[in-house]
């Protein structure tokens, strides 16, 4: 009796062992698949994620409206500090204000009287985040705007303020935004006020690294970090955020974009990037360009 | 017995569904600060650690597959990494059966640590990199710091019941 129930027990173990190793090597061979032909397995991977999310995004619902909740309540504990914060805050941007609209009319005239012809092309659309990537080690959101709406691989995304990241791979009616902390985002910036060319290199921490810089002395903390267009992946002249240094010294960029709440993403439309790779002399004298509008700002 | 193993089957899906619906939640504050421990890869490990045969290979595979492809993780390795330290941890369940809570947790995170490490690894070697070392070290970490909370939701899926399972689970109890 006993060695009979050890038979089928080991019958058992035996078919489980079997089973085991055809979907270990089953994910293995997956694996290798998605390494080796890496943008197809990302199409399938989009194409899944493009079914999936907006189906259960009904279950996604509840979890938003509780972590609402929660950082309603954690604001509310905070609500009088801000206040008076906000009250200097305004003091300071009624200054601003002030100042922009008088640039703004200054700038108006000043672009008349150079006859510029701004990019007419260069609009945008709003999306909603649907998801965020549930692991640590890559950064990335799903958007709920995709080829339906005509977004391409490539184009940058902001919240408004600043850099959030850029299209990475687009489904029928989500598209997956690469942050700019994922360790594969490499952004080429230009720091004003001196104009120093950089990379900023993300790394899973909040503050992407700034990389490649040529002269490292010229950068202060509390420098403004712009895309500059090098590259031709992003639009020249969008704010990414500003210089700090962590405690090594390592220079590291504070990002102008609220990653704690990104709800609404715009995505800039880029037409007219072909454009730009004919004439080499442009890019050579992008920099002397940019320098002058910066230094007007 | 059938039936109620059946439940508790659902019951882990179920969960781990809710658990992967909280982790994708646009603006979920845990992950701005820290990497996101493993809490499947805990909780799976937990539910084999006090029932050895109510996770079969098919659904721990399935999950972890289905993870992979939400999470944006290269599609394949770490299933195939978790189901092979899973299928280890029962082989390895005598040792443990009436071992204290301590005993097991010191355990599971060896186990944490060098299928972690595996997987760094192996992404290495395929040039893929994802994150420096001391980010694998505190993933790592906080994954075995999260066990015992893991371990009494454990209690949810699988209940109280504190038999000696090993009998049943070899076929030796009498």
């Amino acid at each position: 009796m006993v060695r009979n129930t050890n038979d089928e027990v080991n019958n058992a173990s035996r078919v489980r062992r079997v089973l085991l190793v055809i979907f270990v090597v089953f994910c293995l061979i997956l694996f290798l698949l998605w390494r080796i032909d890496n943008s197809r397995a990302e199409n399938i991977r989009l194409a899944i994620l493009d079914k999936v999310v907006p189906n259960v995004s009904f279950l996604i619902s509840p979890f938003t409206v509780l972590q609402n909740i929660f950082l309603d309540f954690r604001s509310y504990s905070e609500i009088f500090e801000i206040n008076q914060d906000l009250t200097k805050e305004i003091q300071k941007l009624k200054h601003w204000q002030e100042q922009a609209i008088q640039w703004e009319a200054k700038y108006a005239q000043l672009l008349d009287l150079n006859n510029v012809k701004l990019n007419p092309k260069l609009s945008y659309f709003t999306g909603m985040v649907l998801a965020d990537s549930g692991s640590g080690f890559r950064q990335n959101i799903l958007i709920n705007v995709g080829s339906k709406d005509g977004i391409k691989n490539g184009w940058a995304t902001t919240d408004g303020l600043g850099l959030v990241g850029r299209i990475t791979g687009v489904g029928k009616e989500t598209s997956l935004v690469m942050l700019l902390t994922d360790t594969s985002s490499k952004v080429a910036v230009s720091i004003q006020p001196s104009g120093e060319k950089a990379i900023v290199q993300g790394d899973n921490t909040r503050f992407p690294k700034l990389e490649l810089i040529e002269k490292g002395d010229l950068i202060k903390a509390g420098d403004r970090v712009f895309t500059s267009g090098d590259g031709l992946v992003f639009p020249r002249g969008l704010l990414i955020g500003s210089v700090v240094r962590d405690s090594n010294g390592v220079k590291r960029v504070n990002l102008a974009a609220d990653y704690k709440r990104l709800t609404f993403l715009k995505v800039m439309r880029m037409v007219s990037v072909e454009s730009i790779i004919e004439s080499d002399a442009l890019v050579g004298e992008g920099s002397i360009q940019e320098k002058e509008i910066f230094d007007d700002e | 017995m059938t039936s109620n193993f059946w439940f508790q089957r659902f019951f882990y899906f179920i969960f781990s569904l809710l658990l992967v619906v909280w982790l994708i939640v646009p603006q979920n504050p845990l992950k701005q600060t820290i990497p996101t421990p493993d809490f499947l890869f805990c909780l799976t490990l937990a539910i084999i650690f006090r029932r050895p045969n109510v996770l079969p290979i098919v659904l721990i595979g399935l999950v972890f597959l289905s993870t992979d492809i939400l999470f944006n993780r290269p599609i394949g390795l770490w299933t195939a990494i978790v189901l092979v330290t899973t299928e280890f941890a029962r082989t390895q369940f005598w040792r443990y059966n009436d071992a204290n809570f301590i005993t097991t947790w010191l355990f599971v995170s060896l186990l944490i640590v060098i299928s972690t490490f595996t997987h760094m690894i192996v992404l290495n070697i395929f040039l893929i990199s994802q994150a420096e070392f001391w980010h694998y070290l505190i993933w790592a970490m906080l994954t075995i710091l999260i066990y015992p909370i893991m371990f009494c939701i454990s209690f949810l899926i699988v209940g109280f019941d504190r038999k000696n399972y090993y009998g049943k689970f070899v076929g030796t109890s009498e």
